[in-house]
């Protein structure tokens, strides 16, 4: 899936469907519910929960 | 496993919906997942699911066939019907609803839409992906789609409040019995935007369904609702289907409020905001229905039975409003599509805007007497209907769906099933007297009293 601007309004973390945030510098997109961070890579948010950066020590689901 | 007499049972007129897992499992509704890739060509798809206990395990195996064929998924989760159907069209995406609607809790299905929440049915679409679901054994994979999870529930509450003035609400008491449906998910997060005191019957998605089924048309599964809307003095009360797409209303004295009355209103309201504008109708809907939108200066259009049909006719006249005697509420600004939710929505501005109970706002709707559907099981549907044509040869009739013959002071519909020897028959008349002599007359015919059979 293409990051386009209607996807990316629609989007939420796989984990708990909370609210993401893009962060384009980063080129990550986190959950501000579980703070879980999915990669983007060339483009396109892999948004799966085996690749996300998880919160050390922090909630989860 | 798949065999043609088990999808001749399961791929329905609309949908597909059979056992789960004796007719319907997940390798079937991944099957069918890939065919509705590949019989419509297209590259990102919508998936919604119901609550129901098969739901989560099937939704996995309906995206695991669309990203078999190369497509993308966009997840909306739990979801009714009306919010898939929202987001195919805002979004201009195909979309599938996993959910058997109405069914007991056995039971699982699928619902499809093109872009623009267009319809599939057994003509557009349906028929195909059956044979090709029949014809494929196993999905073939190349590049793999990927999935996401999305939420529009936000976007849907804000449409469906755009069909009302909720700044002019007068606060009013509503009893809403969601039947551990879809309901749950979509009626709160709408109604507590209003100026509403909510009395929610059920409101746990509970795919086991564990006060009542969720078919709200068996006036068994209104009763509690009834007993809680004279309970709390509520100003009405809404009963919604499992996936929340189809509502009935009863009033403040817990009457029945029929579809065919909730269509007049509806109509009223819309035709308030747009002139002129037109209002489909199936056949079977009262009178009150016509004679209202007319009323009102608008333009009636009647059509056959079934949601495609109503669909069809209100893209070719661009009518704003079709209702159904059975509980669906199309919109024009809906991308046509059903909601019960807008239709209770509007049906609160209106009697907000009365000032008046519902059972008097709806007094004038309530003129003439029906009665209901009855089918009777008949060896020649077709030779039967030739009778009563016959029989009734100095009304006016016509053919567009089975037989209608009006009178001046009744009229009737008789049709055939499509899949079962059984005739329809609906009736109404201006008074109980009429209609009972008249409904006893077609029905001496039907059930070959004083004919041959």
């Amino acid at each position: 899936m293409t990051l386009d601007a209607e996807l990316l309004e629609i989007l939420v973390c796989p984990n708990d469907r909370g609210d993401i945030d893009y962060l384009e510098d980063q080129q990550v997109i986190v959950c501000r519910t579980c703070g879980y961070r999915y990669p983007v890579r060339d483009g396109i948010p892999v948004m799966l929960i085996d690749e996300a950066e998880k919160p050390s020590g922090g909630r989860k689901k | 496993m798949a065999d043609a007499a088990v999808l001749d049972r399961i791929f329905k007129a609309y949908d597909v919906r059979g056992v789960v897992p004796d007719e319907l499992d997940v390798d079937l509704v991944r099957r069918i997942g890939a065919a509705f890739v590949e019989w419509s060509g297209l590259s990102r798809f919508l998936v919604g699911r119901d609550a129901r206990l098969s739901s989560p395990e099937l939704a996995v195996a309906l995206a695991d066939g669309i990203t078999s064929r190369g497509a993308d998924v966009a997840d909306l989760g739990l979801a009714s019907t009306d919010l898939l159907y929202f987001a195919s069209g805002s979004l201009d995406l195909p979309g599938i609803m996993l959910t058997a609607s109405h069914n007991p809790k056995q039971y699982n299905g699928l619902k499809f839409c093109l872009p623009g929440a267009k319809p599939v049915g057994q003509d557009t679409g349906l028929g195909d992906i059956r044979a090709i679901v029949e014809r494929d054994g196993t999905a073939v994979a190349h590049a793999r789609g990927r999935a996401a999870d999305v939420q529009l529930l936000d976007r849907y509450v804000e449409h469906v409040l755009g069909f009302t003035d909720v700044t002019t609400m007068r606060p009013m008491t509503v009893v809403a019995d969601t039947a551990n449906g879809m309901g749950g998910l979509v009626v709160p997060a709408v109604i507590e935007r209003l100026p509403v005191t909510l009395h929610h019957l059920y409101p746990e998605l509970d795919g086991t369904f564990p006060n009542h089924p969720a078919d709200p048309i068996d006036p068994e599964n209104q009763k509690d609702l009834k007993a809680a809307v004279l309970e709390h003095d509520a100003d009405v009360g809404l009963a919604f289907d499992g996936d929340a797409d189809r509502v009935f209303l009863v009033d403040e004295r817990a009457g029945d409020v029929t579809g065919s009355v909730l269509t007049a209103l509806v109509a009223r309201a819309m035709l308030r905001r747009e002139p002129g504008a037109k209002v489909v109708h199936n056949l079977i809907c009262s009178w009150i229905v016509p004679e209202t939108v007319r009323d009102e200066g608008g333009v009636p259009v009647r059509t056959r039975v079934g949601h495609s049909f109503i669909k069809q006719v209100m893209a070719e006249t661009g009518a704003i409003f079709g209702g159904e005697h059975s509980g669906h509420y199309y919109f024009r600004d809906n991308f046509r599509a059903d909601s019960g939710l807008i239709a209770a929505v509007v049906a609160l501005g209106e009697l907000s805007d009365a000032d008046a109970p519902l059972s008097s706002v709806l007094a004038p709707f309530r003129k003439y007497f029906a009665s209901g559907e009855i089918n009777t099981r008949v060896d020649d549907p077709v030779a039967t209907i030739e009778e009563i044509a016959a029989t009734l040869a100095d009304g006016r009739q016509d053919r567009l769906d089975g037989l209608t013959v009006e009178f001046d002071d009744w009229w009737c519909n008789v049709r055939p099933s499509n899949t079962e020897p059984l005739l329809r028959l609906n009736a109404e008349a201006t008074t109980a007297e009429i209609l009972a002599e008249k409904t006893a007359l077609v029905l001496g015919v039907i059930r070959g009293e004083g004919g041959n059979r």
